[in-house]
């Protein structure tokens, strides 16, 4: 059965708002969307970063899910299924992002049906330098592959758990924690380049400080 | 330990590894250094966290005008000034009116010259008019409508409510001047325009209704 909240508004609970939602009614949709609507957009602004699309991708996430209303049997917890299609929703736009992207450049991003960022076990990789910058993260959050990103976006970001992201994303719980060890590696390979980068600009920026002196 | 079971214990277990694997990652310095830093990037992921807000008034609109032109929320259940509004689209109603503005529009065309004729083209509209409230029809809409306003906090219903009040009061001061100056082009002119902003008004509270805005 659905887990059911009660709602601060007119005495409705989520449960007869589903149901009523069900018959078509107004009230209760705005109902739905008003206990929900606040984490949707969390999670769609921190996926894609942009307020407007963020609107676009929640807008678009409750519709969907108002189309499927009346399919909903209770067989998982509403918020659940509202989550797994806004995850959806989210991977599709970010997905379609990566084809037109990869179209024009060549990506050199892991694959994630294979296996994703691979390592050398017992090789020796330099160790992230201080404590990991929070811009720099997520300028490298960014440049993760969808299905690595959403489930790092849910669990370290925003706090849920291996099982609820396996009934979020539909998969098993292994998988959702096999998916993080590789964004979160992957991550740190992002970082490490990051640092690479700087390096190399500060040693030509010395560079030309000296030849100017 | 091998490097490669170490991994999928970290991967699964996280840092609450067993002592095996903790005394490996102090042995091995590569995957020492690798689960330092993917608990680094977890720690610091969390700093990525934006607070769930509500998303902007726009997106409820939108999705709401786009369930009701699908079909899948149908029009809540008519409250009273609903309903008020709903009589008033009746196309007698409407006609009513459409003939309160053309006596005004005939006053303005057609100027009589003498006072018994210009009190007469007052006497006329405020006749039609009274004749249009002396309907039993209407009686009753006005009730439910000063019921339905009164109990409204709707901030549309406010105004309009206000609106109304207001031009009523200028209708009746326009009334008491032609009465007083009958060859008075402007305050002919002056009623002329009160009837039209009444009309206008009830056209944009009948549009309010039909929008449900």
């Amino acid at each position: 059965m659905a887990r059911t909240r009660q709602a601060d508004t007119g005495g409705l609970n989520e449960a007869e708002a589903i149901r009523r939602a069900q018959q078509g009614d107004e009230y209760a949709f705005e109902f739905l969307y008003r206990m929900h609507n606040r984490r949707v957009y969390a999670l769609c602004l921190r996926m894609v970063g942009r307020t407007a699309e963020a609107e676009d991708l929640t807008q678009e996430a409750f519709l969907q899910l108002f189309r499927k209303i009346g399919t909903f049997r209770g067989e998982s917890a509403f918020s659940t299924w509202l989550h797994r299609l806004s995850v959806n929703v989210v991977l599709m736009r970010l997905r379609k992002k990566q084809v037109a992207e990869s179209s024009l450049e060549e990506t050199t991003e892991p694959d994630e049906e294979s296996g994703g960022p691979r390592r050398d076990f017992g090789s020796a990789d330099p160790l992230l330098t201080g404590s990991v910058d929070r811009i720099n993260l997520q300028r490298a959050v960014e440049q993760l592959p969808p299905g690595y990103r959403a489930v790092f976006e849910l669990h370290d970001v925003q706090g849920y758990e291996h099982n609820e992201i396996a009934e979020i994303m539909g998969c098993s719980i292994g998988n959702s924690k096999s998916q993080l060890h590789k964004a979160r590696t992957r991550l740190r390979e992002l970082l490490h380049e990051q640092e690479r980068d700087k390096a190399r600009e500060a040693r030509q920026a010395a560079k030309e400080v000296e030849q100017e002196s | 330990m091998r490097c490669t079971e170490f991994e999928l214990i970290y991967q699964d277990l996280g840092s609450a590894m067993p002592p095996a694997a903790a005394q490996h990652a102090k042995q091995c310095a590569a995957c020492g250094g690798l689960a330092a830093d993917l608990n680094s990037i977890s720690a610091a992921a969390r700093g990525l966290a934006i607070a769930p807000e509500e998303a902007p008034a726009r997106v409820w609109s939108n999705l709401r005008a786009q369930l009701r032109a699908e079909g899948i929320i149908r029009e809540p259940a008519k409250s009273g000034w609903e309903a008020v509004w709903a009589w008033i689209r009746q196309p007698a109603v409407i006609g009513a009116y459409a003939a309160t503005a053309l006596l005004a529009v005939s006053l303005i065309a057609h100027p009589s010259s003498g006072t018994t004729a210009s009190d007469d083209a007052v006497e006329s509209a405020s006749a039609t008019t009274d004749t249009f409230r002396s309907q039993q029809q209407l009686d009753a809409m006005e009730q439910a409508f000063s019921k339905t306003v009164a109990g409204s906090n709707s901030e549309v219903d406010a105004t309009l409510r206000k609106n109304l009040r207001v031009v009523d009061k200028f209708i009746a001061e326009c009334e008491k001047a032609v009465r007083q100056e009958p060859h008075n082009e402007a305050a002919r002119q002056y009623l002329y325009g009160a009837y039209q902003q009444k009309a206008e008004l009830l056209n944009t509270a009948m549009e309010h209704s039909f929008t449900g805005e």
